[in-house]
Protein backbone atom coordinates (compact mmCIF):
# COMPACT_ATOMS: atom_id res chain seq x y z
CA UNK A 1 0.00 0.00 0.00
CA UNK A 2 1.20 3.43 -1.03
CA UNK A 3 0.20 5.45 2.06
CA UNK A 4 -0.56 9.23 1.68
CA UNK A 5 -0.30 10.06 5.23
CA UNK A 6 1.77 8.11 7.59
CA UNK A 7 1.72 8.20 11.48
CA UNK A 8 4.52 6.51 13.27
CA UNK A 9 4.38 5.78 16.79
CA UNK A 10 3.54 9.31 18.01
CA UNK A 11 2.91 10.88 21.38
CA UNK A 12 1.59 13.83 21.80
CA UNK A 13 -0.34 16.09 24.07
CA UNK A 14 -0.24 19.63 25.85
CA UNK A 15 2.96 20.52 27.67
CA UNK A 16 3.99 17.29 30.01
CA UNK A 17 0.57 16.40 29.48
CA UNK A 18 0.69 13.23 27.69
CA UNK A 19 -2.89 12.90 25.60
CA UNK A 20 -2.14 9.69 22.77
CA UNK A 21 0.71 7.54 22.76
CA UNK A 22 2.80 5.38 20.13
CA UNK A 23 0.07 6.00 17.39
CA UNK A 24 0.61 4.20 14.25
CA UNK A 25 -1.86 4.56 11.20
CA UNK A 26 -1.62 4.79 7.23
CA UNK A 27 -4.36 6.17 4.96
CA UNK A 28 -4.10 5.10 1.59
CA UNK A 29 -4.60 7.91 -1.29
CA UNK A 30 -8.20 6.25 -1.72
CA UNK A 31 -8.78 5.58 1.31
CA UNK A 32 -11.50 6.87 4.25
CA UNK A 33 -10.38 6.00 7.99
CA UNK A 34 -12.95 6.23 10.30
CA UNK A 35 -11.94 7.36 14.37
CA UNK A 36 -14.51 6.43 17.02
CA UNK A 37 -13.51 7.10 20.60
CA UNK A 38 -15.62 8.84 23.76
CA UNK A 39 -15.20 11.77 24.84
CA UNK A 40 -11.95 13.00 26.50
CA UNK A 41 -10.20 9.60 24.61
CA UNK A 42 -7.69 12.14 22.80
CA UNK A 43 -8.95 12.04 19.17
CA UNK A 44 -9.20 16.04 18.61
CA UNK A 45 -5.63 16.29 20.13
CA UNK A 46 -4.24 13.91 17.73
CA UNK A 47 -6.01 14.97 14.47
CA UNK A 48 -4.39 18.97 15.79
CA UNK A 49 -1.22 16.89 16.24
CA UNK A 50 -1.18 15.21 12.74
CA UNK A 51 -2.17 18.83 11.23
CA UNK A 52 0.40 20.46 13.08
CA UNK A 53 -1.46 22.78 15.45
CA UNK A 54 0.67 20.52 18.39
CA UNK A 55 3.45 19.43 18.73
CA UNK A 56 4.66 15.72 18.92
CA UNK A 57 6.71 14.76 21.59
CA UNK A 58 7.99 11.80 20.07
CA UNK A 59 7.71 9.27 16.44
CA UNK A 60 6.82 10.87 12.21
CA UNK A 61 4.56 12.23 10.18
CA UNK A 62 4.69 11.15 6.94
CA UNK A 63 3.09 12.66 4.30
CA UNK A 64 3.84 11.55 0.75
CA UNK A 65 6.74 9.75 2.36
CA UNK A 66 8.02 13.14 3.30
CA UNK A 67 8.66 13.70 6.41
CA UNK A 68 6.91 17.05 8.40
CA UNK A 69 7.17 16.23 11.57
CA UNK A 70 8.87 19.15 12.61
CA UNK A 71 6.98 20.99 9.69
CA UNK A 72 4.57 24.57 11.24
CA UNK A 73 0.85 23.81 10.78
CA UNK A 74 0.39 26.68 7.99
CA UNK A 75 2.75 24.46 5.72
CA UNK A 76 1.73 21.20 6.39
CA UNK A 77 -2.17 23.02 5.32
CA UNK A 78 -0.25 24.18 2.07
CA UNK A 79 1.07 20.83 1.49
CA UNK A 80 -2.12 19.26 1.77
CA UNK A 81 -3.14 17.87 4.86
CA UNK A 82 -6.51 19.64 5.60
CA UNK A 83 -8.38 19.86 8.81
CA UNK A 84 -11.90 20.56 9.40
CA UNK A 85 -11.27 21.18 12.89
CA UNK A 86 -14.16 20.59 15.95
CA UNK A 87 -16.19 23.63 16.19
CA UNK A 88 -15.80 24.53 13.25
CA UNK A 89 -13.35 27.51 13.94
CA UNK A 90 -15.43 30.05 11.03
CA UNK A 91 -13.54 33.45 11.01
CA UNK A 92 -16.70 35.25 12.39
CA UNK A 93 -15.79 38.83 10.80
CA UNK A 94 -14.64 37.84 7.43
CA UNK A 95 -16.99 37.55 4.87
CA UNK A 96 -18.02 33.58 3.56
CA UNK A 97 -15.98 34.52 0.71
CA UNK A 98 -13.20 35.80 2.40
CA UNK A 99 -13.32 32.62 4.68
CA UNK A 100 -12.47 30.77 1.55
CA UNK A 101 -10.60 33.22 -0.18
CA UNK A 102 -7.82 32.59 2.79
CA UNK A 103 -6.83 29.25 1.19
CA UNK A 104 -4.96 31.50 -1.80
CA UNK A 105 -1.93 30.71 0.41
CA UNK A 106 -1.46 27.51 -1.37
CA UNK A 107 -1.18 29.41 -4.42
CA UNK A 108 2.73 29.02 -5.68
CA UNK A 109 3.39 25.97 -2.96
CA UNK A 110 1.36 23.64 -5.58
CA UNK A 111 1.59 22.50 -9.04
CA UNK A 112 -1.36 22.68 -11.73
CA UNK A 113 -3.81 24.98 -9.45
CA UNK A 114 -6.26 26.00 -11.92
CA UNK A 115 -7.39 29.73 -11.12
CA UNK A 116 -9.59 30.90 -7.98
CA UNK A 117 -12.57 31.74 -9.17
CA UNK A 118 -12.74 28.43 -10.85
CA UNK A 119 -11.46 26.02 -7.89
CA UNK A 120 -14.34 28.48 -5.78
CA UNK A 121 -17.04 27.83 -8.32
CA UNK A 122 -16.31 24.58 -7.62
CA UNK A 123 -17.10 23.99 -4.13
CA UNK A 124 -20.18 26.62 -4.35
CA UNK A 125 -21.52 24.01 -7.13
CA UNK A 126 -21.21 21.38 -4.42
CA UNK A 127 -22.81 23.93 -1.50
CA UNK A 128 -25.20 26.56 -3.77
CA UNK A 129 -25.86 27.84 -0.33
CA UNK A 130 -22.42 28.88 0.26
CA UNK A 131 -22.91 30.73 -3.41
CA UNK A 132 -25.98 32.54 -2.06
CA UNK A 133 -24.14 33.64 1.28
CA UNK A 134 -21.14 34.93 -0.41
CA UNK A 135 -20.81 38.18 1.32
CA UNK A 136 -22.62 37.57 4.41
CA UNK A 137 -20.44 37.85 7.63
CA UNK A 138 -19.14 34.01 8.62
CA UNK A 139 -20.49 34.59 11.74
CA UNK A 140 -23.98 35.13 10.63
CA UNK A 141 -24.15 31.85 9.13
CA UNK A 142 -26.36 28.72 10.47
CA UNK A 143 -24.39 25.63 11.99
CA UNK A 144 -25.54 23.61 9.43
CA UNK A 145 -23.86 26.24 6.63
CA UNK A 146 -20.86 26.54 9.04
CA UNK A 147 -19.84 23.83 8.86
CA UNK A 148 -20.55 23.70 4.95
CA UNK A 149 -18.16 26.44 4.99
CA UNK A 150 -15.71 24.57 7.03
CA UNK A 151 -15.75 21.57 4.72
CA UNK A 152 -15.06 23.60 1.79
CA UNK A 153 -12.83 25.71 3.22
CA UNK A 154 -10.40 22.89 3.57
CA UNK A 155 -11.33 21.28 0.08
CA UNK A 156 -9.55 24.35 -1.19
CA UNK A 157 -6.71 23.56 0.12
CA UNK A 158 -6.74 20.62 -2.54
CA UNK A 159 -5.63 18.43 0.12
CA UNK A 160 -3.95 15.34 -0.08
CA UNK A 161 -5.46 13.71 3.00
CA UNK A 162 -8.69 15.44 4.72
CA UNK A 163 -9.62 15.36 8.29
CA UNK A 164 -12.83 15.76 10.11
CA UNK A 165 -13.08 16.18 13.47
CA UNK A 166 -16.68 15.42 14.60
CA UNK A 167 -18.71 16.66 11.33
CA UNK A 168 -22.35 16.21 12.54
CA UNK A 169 -21.32 18.02 16.18
CA UNK A 170 -25.01 19.59 16.40
CA UNK A 171 -26.83 18.86 13.33
CA UNK A 172 -30.07 18.12 12.55
CA UNK A 173 -30.68 14.48 11.48
CA UNK A 174 -31.60 15.49 7.81
CA UNK A 175 -28.36 18.17 7.57
CA UNK A 176 -26.33 15.23 8.97
CA UNK A 177 -27.87 12.60 6.16
CA UNK A 178 -27.00 15.54 3.07
CA UNK A 179 -23.70 15.57 4.90
CA UNK A 180 -23.37 11.61 4.96
CA UNK A 181 -24.07 12.12 1.24
CA UNK A 182 -21.84 15.06 0.43
CA UNK A 183 -19.07 13.18 2.27
CA UNK A 184 -19.77 9.95 0.19
CA UNK A 185 -19.25 11.67 -2.93
CA UNK A 186 -15.97 13.16 -2.15
CA UNK A 187 -14.50 9.64 -1.22
CA UNK A 188 -12.11 7.97 -3.54
CA UNK A 189 -10.73 11.70 -4.37
CA UNK A 190 -8.08 12.27 -1.51
CA UNK A 191 -7.34 9.92 1.84
CA UNK A 192 -9.98 10.95 4.44
CA UNK A 193 -9.60 10.95 8.40
CA UNK A 194 -13.50 10.67 9.81
CA UNK A 195 -13.89 11.13 13.86
CA UNK A 196 -17.05 10.43 15.08
CA UNK A 197 -18.84 9.62 17.84
CA UNK A 198 -22.14 8.81 15.80
CA UNK A 199 -21.29 5.24 14.94
CA UNK A 200 -23.80 4.80 12.21
CA UNK A 201 -22.38 8.20 10.50
CA UNK A 202 -19.18 6.09 10.23
CA UNK A 203 -20.08 2.71 9.00
CA UNK A 204 -21.47 4.30 6.13
CA UNK A 205 -18.87 6.22 5.39
CA UNK A 206 -15.37 4.39 6.28
CA UNK A 207 -13.44 1.65 4.74
CA UNK A 208 -12.19 0.57 8.17
CA UNK A 209 -12.48 1.92 11.56
CA UNK A 210 -10.34 2.39 14.48
CA UNK A 211 -11.34 3.20 18.23
CA UNK A 212 -9.44 6.03 20.80
CA UNK A 213 -9.36 4.22 23.73
CA UNK A 214 -7.41 6.47 25.96
CA UNK A 215 -5.21 7.52 23.88
CA UNK A 216 -4.13 4.57 22.28
CA UNK A 217 -5.42 3.20 18.46
CA UNK A 218 -6.87 0.20 18.73
CA UNK A 219 -9.37 -2.04 16.52
CA UNK A 220 -13.04 -1.91 16.57
CA UNK A 221 -13.63 -5.18 18.18
CA UNK A 222 -10.84 -3.72 21.14
CA UNK A 223 -8.14 -5.76 19.62
CA UNK A 224 -4.64 -4.05 19.50
CA UNK A 225 -4.38 -1.81 16.24
CA UNK A 226 -1.84 -3.77 14.09
CA UNK A 227 -1.88 -1.02 11.49
CA UNK A 228 -0.20 -0.31 8.17
CA UNK B 1 -4.92 85.19 17.58
CA UNK B 2 -8.30 83.45 18.05
CA UNK B 3 -7.71 80.47 20.84
CA UNK B 4 -10.79 78.52 19.68
CA UNK B 5 -9.30 78.09 16.20
CA UNK B 6 -5.98 77.66 17.57
CA UNK B 7 -6.99 74.58 19.86
CA UNK B 8 -8.41 72.87 16.63
CA UNK B 9 -5.11 73.76 15.16
CA UNK B 10 -3.28 72.01 17.67
CA UNK B 11 -5.95 69.53 18.42
CA UNK B 12 -5.57 68.48 14.78
CA UNK B 13 -2.08 67.78 15.20
CA UNK B 14 -1.79 66.07 17.98
CA UNK B 15 -5.25 63.76 17.06
CA UNK B 16 -3.15 62.60 14.28
CA UNK B 17 -0.60 61.39 16.54
CA UNK B 18 -2.91 59.84 18.68
CA UNK B 19 -4.12 58.25 15.88
CA UNK B 20 -0.97 56.77 14.32
CA UNK B 21 -0.29 55.37 17.92
CA UNK B 22 -3.13 53.96 18.60
CA UNK B 23 -3.35 52.06 15.10
CA UNK B 24 -0.15 50.50 16.25
CA UNK B 25 -1.60 49.64 19.52
CA UNK B 26 -4.66 48.07 17.93
CA UNK B 27 -3.15 45.73 14.99
CA UNK B 28 -0.29 44.42 17.79
CA UNK B 29 -3.32 43.63 20.55
CA UNK B 30 -5.47 42.07 18.06
CA UNK B 31 -2.95 39.78 16.35
CA UNK B 32 -0.37 39.40 18.71
CA UNK B 33 -2.74 39.68 21.80
CA UNK B 34 -0.43 41.75 23.54
CA UNK B 35 -0.62 45.03 25.14
CA UNK B 36 2.54 46.63 24.18
CA UNK B 37 3.31 49.66 26.42
CA UNK B 38 6.80 50.24 24.78
CA UNK B 39 4.61 51.33 21.38
CA UNK B 40 5.11 55.10 22.04
CA UNK B 41 8.94 54.39 22.61
CA UNK B 42 9.33 54.15 18.92
CA UNK B 43 8.33 57.42 18.88
CA UNK B 44 10.56 58.45 21.19
CA UNK B 45 13.59 56.43 19.65
CA UNK B 46 12.85 57.91 15.97
CA UNK B 47 12.59 61.49 17.65
CA UNK B 48 16.07 61.12 19.64
CA UNK B 49 18.07 59.19 16.82
CA UNK B 50 16.94 61.78 14.20
CA UNK B 51 17.99 64.58 16.62
CA UNK B 52 21.42 62.75 17.04
CA UNK B 53 22.25 62.10 13.40
CA UNK B 54 20.71 65.45 12.21
CA UNK B 55 23.03 66.95 14.83
CA UNK B 56 25.95 64.83 13.81
CA UNK B 57 25.79 66.17 10.27
CA UNK B 58 23.85 64.20 8.53
CA UNK B 59 21.33 65.74 5.97
CA UNK B 60 18.27 66.10 7.22
CA UNK B 61 16.65 63.44 4.78
CA UNK B 62 19.45 60.13 5.69
CA UNK B 63 18.99 61.03 9.35
CA UNK B 64 15.48 60.71 9.42
CA UNK B 65 15.32 57.18 6.91
CA UNK B 66 18.17 55.85 9.67
CA UNK B 67 15.71 56.54 12.45
CA UNK B 68 13.10 55.28 10.72
CA UNK B 69 15.11 52.21 10.40
CA UNK B 70 16.10 52.23 14.06
CA UNK B 71 12.14 52.33 15.33
CA UNK B 72 11.61 49.71 12.73
CA UNK B 73 13.94 47.23 14.07
CA UNK B 74 13.00 48.05 17.91
CA UNK B 75 9.40 47.09 17.30
CA UNK B 76 9.87 43.69 14.99
CA UNK B 77 13.01 42.70 17.51
CA UNK B 78 10.85 43.26 20.76
CA UNK B 79 8.14 41.00 18.99
CA UNK B 80 10.94 38.22 17.61
CA UNK B 81 13.47 38.24 20.50
CA UNK B 82 11.77 39.41 23.63
CA UNK B 83 7.83 38.08 23.33
CA UNK B 84 7.24 35.40 21.25
CA UNK B 85 9.93 33.77 23.01
CA UNK B 86 7.78 34.21 26.07
CA UNK B 87 3.98 33.67 23.83
CA UNK B 88 3.54 31.18 26.58
CA UNK B 89 3.88 33.09 29.47
CA UNK B 90 0.50 34.41 30.92
CA UNK B 91 -0.59 37.77 29.01
CA UNK B 92 0.07 40.38 32.36
CA UNK B 93 3.04 39.25 32.69
CA UNK B 94 3.93 40.11 29.17
CA UNK B 95 2.71 43.46 29.90
CA UNK B 96 4.83 44.04 32.57
CA UNK B 97 7.87 43.07 30.05
CA UNK B 98 6.71 45.35 27.72
CA UNK B 99 6.69 47.97 30.44
CA UNK B 100 10.04 46.69 31.09
CA UNK B 101 11.53 47.39 27.92
CA UNK B 102 9.82 51.25 27.78
CA UNK B 103 11.94 51.35 31.19
CA UNK B 104 14.67 50.09 29.18
CA UNK B 105 14.17 52.20 26.01
CA UNK B 106 14.50 55.54 28.32
CA UNK B 107 17.29 54.41 30.20
CA UNK B 108 19.38 54.40 27.25
CA UNK B 109 18.26 57.52 25.71
CA UNK B 110 19.39 58.95 28.68
CA UNK B 111 22.33 57.83 28.17
CA UNK B 112 22.67 58.81 24.58
CA UNK B 113 21.38 62.38 24.75
CA UNK B 114 20.96 63.60 28.18
CA UNK B 115 17.85 64.86 29.87
CA UNK B 116 17.28 67.48 27.95
CA UNK B 117 14.15 68.18 25.30
CA UNK B 118 15.90 67.95 21.66
CA UNK B 119 14.72 68.68 18.54
CA UNK B 120 15.33 68.48 14.49
CA UNK B 121 14.77 71.02 11.56
CA UNK B 122 10.92 70.54 9.57
CA UNK B 123 10.66 68.76 6.57
CA UNK B 124 8.50 71.15 4.64
CA UNK B 125 9.47 74.50 5.56
CA UNK B 126 7.06 77.72 4.92
CA UNK B 127 5.70 80.72 6.24
CA UNK B 128 2.62 78.89 8.44
CA UNK B 129 -1.14 79.11 6.59
CA UNK B 130 -3.65 81.40 8.36
CA UNK B 131 -7.11 81.48 8.43
CA UNK B 132 -10.07 82.17 10.75
CA UNK B 133 -7.63 83.65 13.26
CA UNK B 134 -5.38 80.96 13.54
CA UNK B 135 -2.10 79.70 12.03
CA UNK B 136 -0.82 76.46 11.26
CA UNK B 137 2.70 75.25 10.13
CA UNK B 138 3.11 73.68 6.76
CA UNK B 139 4.33 70.99 9.19
CA UNK B 140 1.50 69.99 10.67
CA UNK B 141 -0.87 70.27 7.59
CA UNK B 142 1.85 67.44 6.60
CA UNK B 143 1.43 65.65 9.59
CA UNK B 144 -2.87 66.18 9.60
CA UNK B 145 -2.61 65.07 5.78
CA UNK B 146 -0.33 62.08 6.29
CA UNK B 147 -1.87 60.98 9.74
CA UNK B 148 -5.54 60.37 8.39
CA UNK B 149 -3.92 59.73 5.36
CA UNK B 150 -2.21 56.85 5.79
CA UNK B 151 -4.39 55.82 9.08
CA UNK B 152 -7.28 55.71 6.41
CA UNK B 153 -4.63 53.89 4.25
CA UNK B 154 -4.03 50.97 7.02
CA UNK B 155 -7.71 50.81 6.95
CA UNK B 156 -8.17 50.18 3.59
CA UNK B 157 -5.25 47.44 3.42
CA UNK B 158 -6.84 45.67 6.14
CA UNK B 159 -10.32 45.39 4.60
CA UNK B 160 -9.33 44.87 0.72
CA UNK B 161 -6.03 43.36 0.34
CA UNK B 162 -5.26 39.74 0.77
CA UNK B 163 -2.17 40.61 3.46
CA UNK B 164 -4.58 42.63 5.47
CA UNK B 165 -7.38 39.96 5.71
CA UNK B 166 -4.82 37.10 6.50
CA UNK B 167 -3.63 39.91 9.64
CA UNK B 168 -7.43 40.20 10.66
CA UNK B 169 -7.95 36.30 9.89
CA UNK B 170 -5.05 35.84 12.26
CA UNK B 171 -5.61 38.15 15.27
CA UNK B 172 -9.26 36.87 15.14
CA UNK B 173 -8.56 33.16 15.39
CA UNK B 174 -4.73 32.27 14.98
CA UNK B 175 -5.65 28.59 14.90
CA UNK B 176 -8.32 28.68 11.86
CA UNK B 177 -6.00 31.07 9.72
CA UNK B 178 -2.92 28.83 10.38
CA UNK B 179 -5.34 25.36 9.18
CA UNK B 180 -5.91 27.63 6.24
CA UNK B 181 -2.10 28.01 5.44
CA UNK B 182 -2.22 31.33 6.44
CA UNK B 183 1.35 32.05 8.04
CA UNK B 184 0.13 33.61 11.44
CA UNK B 185 3.70 35.03 12.88
CA UNK B 186 4.59 36.56 9.59
CA UNK B 187 0.87 38.26 10.16
CA UNK B 188 2.08 39.67 13.55
CA UNK B 189 5.44 40.98 12.73
CA UNK B 190 3.56 42.92 10.24
CA UNK B 191 1.49 44.19 12.66
CA UNK B 192 4.46 45.15 15.11
CA UNK B 193 6.24 46.72 11.73
CA UNK B 194 3.15 48.80 10.56
CA UNK B 195 3.21 49.82 14.10
CA UNK B 196 6.72 50.54 14.23
CA UNK B 197 6.67 52.48 11.40
CA UNK B 198 3.72 54.76 12.16
CA UNK B 199 5.09 55.48 15.55
CA UNK B 200 8.46 56.78 13.67
CA UNK B 201 6.17 58.81 11.18
CA UNK B 202 4.61 60.32 13.99
CA UNK B 203 7.77 61.34 15.24
CA UNK B 204 9.40 62.39 12.38
CA UNK B 205 6.57 65.02 11.43
CA UNK B 206 5.20 66.17 15.22
CA UNK B 207 9.20 66.19 17.06
CA UNK B 208 10.31 69.28 14.73
CA UNK B 209 6.65 71.13 16.26
CA UNK B 210 7.65 70.19 20.02
CA UNK B 211 10.78 68.42 21.12
CA UNK B 212 11.53 65.25 22.35
CA UNK B 213 12.99 63.46 25.85
CA UNK B 214 13.59 60.56 27.05
CA UNK B 215 10.07 60.38 28.57
CA UNK B 216 8.06 61.13 25.41
CA UNK B 217 7.61 57.23 24.97
CA UNK B 218 5.30 56.81 27.89
CA UNK B 219 3.23 59.77 27.16
CA UNK B 220 2.46 58.73 23.79
CA UNK B 221 1.80 55.49 24.61
CA UNK B 222 -0.54 56.59 27.11
CA UNK B 223 -2.40 58.60 24.74
CA UNK B 224 -2.69 56.16 21.74
CA UNK B 225 -3.80 53.76 24.06
CA UNK B 226 -6.49 55.98 25.27
CA UNK B 227 -7.38 56.67 21.76
CA UNK B 228 -7.60 53.05 20.89
CA UNK B 229 -9.81 51.49 23.65
CA UNK B 230 -12.10 54.54 23.32
CA UNK B 231 -12.86 52.69 19.53
CA UNK B 232 -13.22 49.70 21.10
CA UNK B 233 -10.11 48.13 19.94
CA UNK B 234 -10.80 49.06 16.02
CA UNK B 235 -7.91 49.49 13.60
CA UNK B 236 -10.97 52.14 11.93
CA UNK B 237 -12.44 53.98 14.72
CA UNK B 238 -9.01 54.79 15.98
CA UNK B 239 -9.20 57.39 13.06
CA UNK B 240 -12.02 58.85 14.73
CA UNK B 241 -11.19 58.29 18.39
CA UNK B 242 -7.82 59.44 17.95
CA UNK B 243 -8.85 62.72 16.26
CA UNK B 244 -11.62 63.16 18.90
CA UNK B 245 -9.15 62.87 21.61
CA UNK B 246 -6.44 65.49 20.21
CA UNK B 247 -9.44 68.22 19.80
CA UNK B 248 -10.11 67.58 23.58
CA UNK B 249 -6.95 67.62 24.86
CA UNK B 250 -6.22 70.78 23.17
CA UNK B 251 -9.22 72.73 24.24
CA UNK B 252 -8.40 71.79 27.98
CA UNK B 253 -5.33 73.20 27.24
CA UNK B 254 -7.00 76.03 25.98
CA UNK B 255 -9.83 76.68 27.96
CA UNK B 256 -8.41 75.42 31.28
CA UNK B 257 -4.82 75.53 31.39
CA UNK B 258 -1.88 73.25 29.96
CA UNK B 259 -1.27 71.99 33.45
CA UNK B 260 -4.64 70.51 33.43
CA UNK B 261 -3.78 68.34 30.56
CA UNK B 262 -2.56 65.48 32.10
CA UNK B 263 -4.88 65.16 35.22
CA UNK B 264 -7.77 65.39 32.47
CA UNK B 265 -6.33 62.86 30.41
CA UNK B 266 -5.47 60.28 33.03
CA UNK B 267 -9.40 60.84 34.03
CA UNK B 268 -10.63 60.33 30.72
CA UNK B 269 -8.28 57.27 30.76
CA UNK B 270 -9.49 55.63 34.11
CA UNK B 271 -13.20 56.42 32.47
CA UNK B 272 -12.25 54.42 29.70
CA UNK B 273 -11.17 51.45 31.16
CA UNK B 274 -13.86 51.13 33.52
CA UNK B 275 -16.15 51.48 30.06
CA UNK B 276 -14.24 49.49 28.17
CA UNK B 277 -13.41 46.90 30.68
CA UNK B 278 -15.91 44.21 29.34
CA UNK B 279 -14.93 44.58 25.93
CA UNK B 280 -10.98 44.68 26.13
CA UNK B 281 -9.31 41.66 28.08
CA UNK B 282 -5.72 41.76 29.03
CA UNK B 283 -5.31 38.40 29.75
CA UNK B 284 -8.47 36.12 29.35
CA UNK B 285 -8.11 35.75 24.97
CA UNK B 286 -6.43 32.82 23.91
CA UNK B 287 -2.90 33.84 22.26
CA UNK B 288 -2.15 30.17 21.17
N1 LIG C 1 -5.81 22.73 25.75
C1 LIG C 1 -5.68 21.66 26.56
N2 LIG C 1 -4.84 21.68 27.60
C2 LIG C 1 -4.71 20.61 28.41
N3 LIG C 1 -5.40 19.48 28.26
C3 LIG C 1 -6.27 19.39 27.25
C4 LIG C 1 -6.45 20.48 26.34
N4 LIG C 1 -7.38 20.11 25.43
C5 LIG C 1 -7.75 18.85 25.75
N5 LIG C 1 -7.08 18.42 26.84
C6 LIG C 1 -7.21 17.10 27.46
O1 LIG C 1 -6.76 16.13 26.55
C7 LIG C 1 -7.58 14.98 26.63
C8 LIG C 1 -8.08 14.61 25.24
O2 LIG C 1 -8.86 15.67 24.72
P1 LIG C 1 -9.42 15.67 23.24
O3 LIG C 1 -10.05 16.97 22.99
O4 LIG C 1 -8.33 15.23 22.33
O5 LIG C 1 -10.51 14.51 23.32
P2 LIG C 1 -11.55 14.05 22.23
O6 LIG C 1 -11.34 12.58 22.05
O7 LIG C 1 -11.49 14.90 21.03
O8 LIG C 1 -12.91 14.28 23.00
P3 LIG C 1 -14.35 14.78 22.46
O9 LIG C 1 -15.01 13.59 21.90
O10 LIG C 1 -15.03 15.26 23.69
O11 LIG C 1 -14.11 15.85 21.45
C9 LIG C 1 -8.71 15.31 27.59
O12 LIG C 1 -8.44 14.69 28.80
C10 LIG C 1 -8.65 16.79 27.74
O13 LIG C 1 -8.99 17.18 29.05
MG1 LIG D 1 -12.73 16.16 20.16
Amino acid sequence: MTAVLQVEALDGGYGKLTVFRGVSLAVARDQTLGLLGANGAGKTTLLKTIAGALPSTKGRVLLDGRDVTRMPAYLRARAGIGLVPEGRHILATLSVRDNLALTRAIEGHRPDLPPFEHRVAEVYAMFPRLAERASQLGGSLSGGEQQMLAIARALLLKPRVLMLDEPTQGLAPIIVQSLAVTLAGLKGRFAMIVVEQNKAFLEQLADRILQVRSGTLVAADGRPATDN
Amino acid sequence: MNLFTQSVISGLMTGAVYTFLGIGLVLVYRTARILNLAHGETFAITGVAAALLAGAGLPLGAALGLAILISLAFATGLHRFVLRPRAEWPAGTLILITLGAAFVVRGVLILLAGTDPLSFPVMFEGPPVRFAGGAMPLQGIALVVLGFGVSAGVGIFLAATRAGKQLLAAAENPYAAELLGVNVERARITAYAIGGLLGALAGVLLIPLIAVDFQSGLAMTLRGFIAAAISGMSPVGVLFSGLGLGLFEAMVGAYLGALYQDPVMFCVLILVALWQSRNIRFGGSRRA
